[in-house]
C-alpha cells in the first residue's frame, strides 16, 4: 500500500515537520535531527533496552522502597510529626480532600507505576523477539503516561515545600525521601533511552518477519 | 529531492509507530492508529480547551489557594499573596519559582497557545519555525505549572498539627490543576505539522 517506489522500512515523516527522511544510516550511539526543523528524530542509544529494563526495574524498586519508611520528620515546638510518602495522599483524605488527594496519588505514585510497568511489557516483548500488535497497545499507553506522569514535579514541589516551612519548624528528611529521590532519576535515565521510532521499527519488524515466515 | 518532496505531500507518517503511507487512509496499516488529516486543522479542539482553562484561571487567582491556621489566627493566601508573603520573607527563589510556575507561564501559555492556533488559521503570523519553536517550549514548560498545586498538597498533608499550626488547601488549588490540565491538552491538541504545510503550500505557489 505504500506508495511507488516502495520505501524502506527506515523512513519516517517527521512528528513535526512532515519531511520525509531516511535514517537507514542511523548508527548505534547516534541521533537523527530533522534537517528542517531540528526535530529529534531518533536516537539510537547502546543497549537501549537493555538500560531501559534496567533502569525501569531500578526505579520500580526505589519507588516500592519510597513507600515503606519516613518521608520527612516535622517538629515544632515540642510537637512532632512523621509522614509516610502514602500518608502525603491518605491525610489529603482524612482532611476529606478528595479530589486532591486522588489527582495526586494518580500522578505522583499512579501512574509512574503503570508506566514503568508498561515500559518494562513492551521492551521485554521486543527483547524476547515476542513483539505482537499488543506490543502497539503498550508503546501507546507508554506516550500517554509519559505526559501525565508528574513525579519530577511532585519531588520540585516536595523541595519548595520544605523552603517555605523551614523558618517555621525543623525538617528532616527520611529514608523514603531519598528513595523516591532515587526513583525520579532513574525514571528520568530509562525515559532518557525510550526512543519511539527505535521501538516501533522493531514492532513492525518482528511483525513483518513473522508474517513473512509461514 | 525534489520529486521525493512532491511525494512526501500524499504520504502521512503514523503519529504512534511512524510507519509512512499514503494519506488516503484514515487508519495506520501496521498499527492500527487512527491518522491525522493534516490538511484542514480542527481547531475546535484548542479553542474550546483554552477557553476552559481561561474560565479555570479565575477562580484560581481570585480564591485562596491555601488556608493557614496559626495560633487561632486563620489566613488565607491567593497565589499572588503568597508569593508576596515569600519575597518579604526573604526567600526570593521560591518567591521566583513560584511566580514564574504560578503566574508567569499559565498568562504566557494562553498568549502562546492563542497565537499558534491562530496561524494555524491565517497564514503569515508565525513563520513555520518560530511557531514550531513556540509549540515545543509551551509542550516542555506547561506541566511545570502545577508545581503549586503540589506544594499546597504537600504542606496540607505535613501540616496537621491542631491550632499551633495546620495548612488546608483553598478552592484554587482544584481550580487552578483544572486550568493547568486544559491548557496541557490545548497545547497538544495542535499539531505542529499544519505550520510547514502552510508555508510549504505558499512556496510551491510561488516557484
Amino acid at each position: 500500500m505504500v506508495a511507488s517506489p516502495a520505501l524502506p522500512d527506515t523512513c519516517l515523516l517527521c512528528h513535526e515537520c512532515a519531511l520525509l527522511v531516511d535514517l537507514a544510516h542511523l548508527e548505534e550511539g547516534q541521533r537523527a535531527v530533522c534537517p528542517r526543523c531540528g526535530y529529534l528524530l531518533s536516537a539510537r542509544h547502546r543497549d537501549a533496552n537493555v538500560r531501559i529494563l534496567a533502569f525501569a526495574l531500578t526505579a520500580l524498586l526505589c519507588l516500592a522502597l519510597s513507600t515503606g519508611f519516613d518521608f520527612v520528620h516535622l517538629s515544632s515546638t515540642g510537637l512532632e510529626r512523621e509522614l509516610s510518602l502514602p500518608q502525603t495522599i491518605t491525610s489529603l483524605f482524612a482532611l476529606r480532600e478528595w479530589s486532591l488527594a486522588a489527582f495526586m496519588g494518580l500522578v505522583i505514585i499512579g501512574l509512574p507505576l503503570v508506566f514503568l510497568g508498561t515500559l518494562g511489557a513492551l521492551v521485554l516483548g521486543i527483547q524476547a523477539n515476542r513483539a505482537g500488535h499488543w506490543s502497539f497497545t503498550l508503546l501507546r499507553g507508554v506516550g500517554f503516561l509519559r505526559f501525565w506522569n508528574m513525579a519530577e514535579i511532585f519531588f520540585l514541589g516536595i523541595l519548595v515545600s520544605m523552603v517555605k516551612i523551614a523558618d517555621m519548624a525543623q525538617v528532616s528528611l527520611g529514608l523514603s525521601f531519598w528513595a523516591y529521590a532515587c526513583f525520579n532519576l532513574f525514571l528520568i535515565l530509562a525515559l532518557a533511552n525510550v526512543d519511539r521510532h527505535q521501538l516501533a521499527l522493531a514492532i513492525r519488524r518482528q511483525l513483518a518477519a513473522r508474517e513473512a515466515a509461514p | 529531492m525534489k520529486e521525493q518532496e512532491e511525494n512526501a505531500r500524499e504520504l502521512t507518517g503514523c503519529p504512534l509507530c511512524g510507519q509512512v503511507q499514503t494519506r488516503a487512509r484514515s487508519r495506520c496499516q501496521s498499527c492500527g492508529q487512527r491518522l491525522h488529516p493534516q490538511r484542514t486543522p480542527n481547531l475546535q479542539y484548542c479553542w474550546s480547551l483554552l477557553l476552559t482553562g481561561l474560565i479555570f484561571y479565575v477562580p484560581a487567582n481570585l480564591l485562596p489557594i491555601m488556608r493557614t491556621t496559626q495560633l487561632g489566627g486563620t489566613d488565607y493566601n491567593t497565589i499572588a499573596s503568597g508569593v508576596v508573603v515569600l519575597w518579604e520573607h526573604g526567600s526570593y527563589l521560591i518567591a521566583g519559582i513560584i511566580f514564574v510556575a504560578s503566574l508567569l507561564i499559565p498568562l504566557a501559555k494562553f498568549v502562546v497557545v492563542s497565537a499558534l492556533a491562530l496561524s494555524q488559521q491565517r497564514e503569515g503570523l508565525l513563520s513555520p519555525r518560530n511557531a514550531t519553536r513556540l509549540y515545543r517550549l509551551t509542550e516542555f514548560v506547561g506541566r511545570w505549572s502545577m508545581v503549586d498545586v503540589f506544594v499546597v498538597g504537600f504542606l496540607a498533608a505535613l501540616i496537621q498539627m491542631g491550632n499551633l499550626m495546620s495548612i488546608h488547601p483553598g478552592p484554587a488549588a482544584l481550580a487552578f490543576a483544572a486550568m493547568v490540565v486544559a491548557t496541557m491538552l490545548a497545547a497538544n491538541s495542535l499539531d505542529p505539522r499544519v505550520f510547514w504545510e502552510r508555508g510549504g503550500a505558499l512556496n510551491a505557489e510561488r516557484a
